[in-house]
């Protein structure tokens, strides 16, 4: 077997025999099933009927209405307000409505209640009220009118629908894909950066290097890291999967039912979100070769979080003008372009150029990052509890390829102390 | 062939100087004694032989070329800086280091076993490497060092934090790879541990060769004129004598600079008993300490 793959091997055994591996690989699960089941429990608890009294002294409720097929409600006659207020006062109903004598003229009706009755019922009542009101109009009509509105808002210039006023669960799939994506970096890139900390920490870098080659250990280190996100994100989109065939098919969730996800988006988001990966990844092990201890790589890892999330705090802006310089701006940086793509992608149809142009930067931008990875982590390599500088990394050196002043070096005058001692190597 | 040859190697990091010029060749199946004071540059001079920094000037050849990523599976490397997989299981740890090795995981199980048993460490075989002594992590590195059987060893500081029955293991083993044929580098300290196990030695300071060659011979270059006797009576009044010590249940008679030990020994013959005479050689603890002084003076 090839010494990357079982370097590879390594590092996704040693991270996947963590417990804390686990907690993560489950939270994100947990959390989605904990929200639709309470979801789904709060509208199990919500009331399932209403009774509704009805006093018409107009004498315009002639012709009955079928009960609504989402919602059970009973309409009791009264004859008199009062006897309906009895009712009401003894429980036998939720509400009554009274159709003054003079409705005909003033169109106006009073609803009495002690708790407001659910909007289904109201909508029953009002529709009740709609039919006895078109008692000459022919069945097309009443049926027409009676199924309200039917309102698609439409954006012609960023080509998309929005039917019935709303984007659909379909184009919320975008969206999802850069949280997934959002929540991948953030639990993963504590693995990331501690590919060169963990080394360092343990002092086993300098065995390692004697068996492979810097590159090797750490092209297998990052295959090893990948491996845990690509496992983290097969578990969640399961789960997810699992999750919206659970609220459309079983639990009957309407918005879960007909989830037609824009391929082409999703297809984007795949696209730009690969080298931005690289990217951040890259970045991370850039971060992590200056730091000492994995524990301040697991605090460095929410900071690349909150960048990623800096299109979720613009919103707004974004939202209202997709194709503006602040959403291209943001489209074409690596670390915020995944999430900008995905919120531009509900509200306006990207053109392909930008997402290529937003693929290629994220790609350049990676493989300097990259580049920059191997430098810091051949400086930074034998210098066992020492910090690696900005000002160090970036620096004009004669040899790039090697530590300043390795842990062991002496001082060529002065001390003789090969431990402590590192010498101004500028 | 030499296992070794290093022609005049430099190396500085900005600034510092950490090998001015070295040379040295190490004999196939010897073990050889790197020595010097802290930061006189073993370490760098080790790392430059293991090509994990280049040199500025120089050449290293080890195992008859330069170094290749096939020839690091043929050399086992303890480093000064110890360290192994504080979170894995001892076991699984000392495998995948003897993989990357190239030796297949199955074999490597099948000679830890072995080696575990050797050093003690069988029961501990599950453990975490943290959860083992200073000791035993220092035996386990010994172990990764050996497992996959490499023709050249190289180790840095090889006895530290080990107690005097593994000390005495870990010389044993060290005789044992020497007789199995196995080329030993190793830098160290312990004077009387170099000479108890070296043929050769290179001491170098300040980065430079300082003394190189075989022991017997550079503690033969480094005698004074001096001899230890031990006799049956007291010690008769004799010419050429200029001081007589204690030197561990002997006396030692520094001599004067025209007088001959075979003098000294012709005298004794003639007028006591001769239980013990020997030509008084310097420890290599002494050597060391008069050599780096001179260095430091000059």
């Amino acid at each position: 077997m090839s010494k990357v793959w079982l370097i590879a091997r390594h590092q996704f055994r040693q991270e996947v025999s963590r417990r804390s591996f686990f907690l993560v690989l489950f939270s994100m699960p947990l959390f989605l099933t904990l929200s639709i089941g309470l979801g789904y429990l709060v509208s199990r608890l919500e009331q399932q009927s209403t009774t509704l009294g009805t006093v018409d002294q107009a004498g315009l409720l002639v012709k009955t209405l079928a009960e609504p097929e989402e919602y059970d409600v009973r309409l009791v006659p009264f004859d008199t307000p009062q006897i309906a207020r009895a009712a009401l006062e003894a429980g036998q109903i939720d509400a009554y409505y009274v159709l003054a004598a003079d409705y005909a003229d003033t169109h106006r009706a009073e609803l009495v209640y002690l708790k407001p009755p659910h909007r289904h019922a109201m909508r029953h009542f009002q529709n009740l009220v709609r039919l006895n009101l078109m008692a000459g109009q022919s069945p097309a009509v009443v049926e027409r009118l009676l199924s309200g509105a039917n309102l698609t808002v439409r954006a012609t210039e960023s080509k998309r629908d929005f039917p019935a006023g709303g984007p659909s669960a379909g184009q919320f799939v975008p969206l999802t894909a850069a949280a997934i994506f959002a929540f991948l970096v953030l639990t993963t890139s504590g693995y990331v950066m501690e590919v060169v900390v963990e080394e360092k920490e343990n002092r086993t870098i300098e065995i390692v290097v004697s068996s492979v080659s810097p590159a090797q250990m750490m092209t297998g280190k990052m295959i090893g890291a990948l491996g845990i996100a690509l496992m983290q994100l097969a578990v969640w989109l399961a789960f997810l999967a699992g999750a919206v065939w659970l609220g459309g098919s079983v639990l009957e969730v309407d918005w879960l039912q007909n989830v037609n996800p824009n391929w082409r988006d999703i297809l984007m988001i795949v696209v730009v979100a690969l080298p931005s990966y690289l990217c951040i990844a890259a970045l991370m092990t850039v971060v992590g070769a200056t730091l000492v201890e994995s524990q301040e790589a697991q605090q460095a890892g929410p900071l690349f979080f909150l960048l990623l999330f800096v299109p979720m705090y613009l919103l707004v802006p974004i939202a209202e003008n997709p194709n503006g310089p602040l959403s291209l701006g943001l489209s074409f940086f690596p670390v915020t372009s995944v999430v900008t793509i995905a919120i531009r992608s509900v509200f306006a149809e990207i053109p392909v150029w930008q997402t290529a142009l937003s693929a290629v930067s994220s790609l350049v931008s990676g493989t300097v990052m990259v580049w920059l990875a191997g430098k810091a982590f051949r400086m930074s390599m034998l210098r066992y509890g020492q910090r690696l500088s900005w000002r160090e990394l970036f620096a004009r050196r004669r040899s790039a390829s090697e530590p300043a002043y390795p842990a062991q070096v002496q001082a060529a005058s002065g001390g003789r102390n090969e431990q402590d001692t590192p010498c101004d190597a500028q | 062939m030499h296992a070794i040859k290093v022609s005049h190697v430099a190396k500085s990091f900005g600034q510092t100087q950490a090998v001015a010029d070295v040379s040295f060749a190490v004999e196939r199946g010897e073990i050889f004694g790197l020595l010097g004071p802290n930061g006189a540059g073993k370490t760098t001079t080790i790392r430059l032989m293991l090509d994990i920094f280049k040199p500025d000037r120089g050449t290293v050849s080890i195992l008859d070329g330069p170094m290749t990523e096939e020839k690091k599976e043929r050399i086992g490397y303890m480093p000064e800086e110890r360290g192994l997989y504080q979170d894995a299981p001892l076991e699984r740890c000392l495998v995948y280091l003897a993989s990357l090795k190239g030796v297949p995981a199955a074999q490597a199980r099948a000679r830890l076993r072995e080696y575990l048993e050797r050093f003690d460490l069988a029961r501990h075989k599950t453990k975490k490497v943290k959860e083992l002594s200073k000791g035993m992590q220092q035996k386990a590195q010994l172990i990764n060092t050996i497992l996959h059987r490499p023709e050249l060893v190289i180790i840095d500081e090889p006895f530290t934090a080990l107690d005097p029955i593994n000390t005495q293991l870990v010389k044993e083993l060290m005789r044992d790879l020497c007789e199995q044929g196995t080329t030993i580098l190793m830098s160290t300290h312990q004077m009387h541990q170099v000479e108890e196990l070296c043929d050769r030695i290179l001491l170098i300071d300040e980065g430079r060769n300082v003394l190189y060659g075989e022991l017997d011979q550079i503690r033969r270059d480094y005698s004074g004129h001096a001899v230890l006797v031990r006799v049956g009576d007291d010690l008769p009044e004799m010419a050429g004598v200029e001081t007589v010590t204690d030197h561990d249940g002997a006396l030692k008679l520094m001599l004067a600079a025209d007088t001959n030990p075979q003098d000294i020994l012709q005298q004794l013959m003639n007028r006591t008993v001769v239980e013990h005479f020997e030509i008084a050689v310097p420890t290599l603890d002494e050597i060391f300490i008069r050599t780096v002084s001179d260095e430091t003076v000059s």
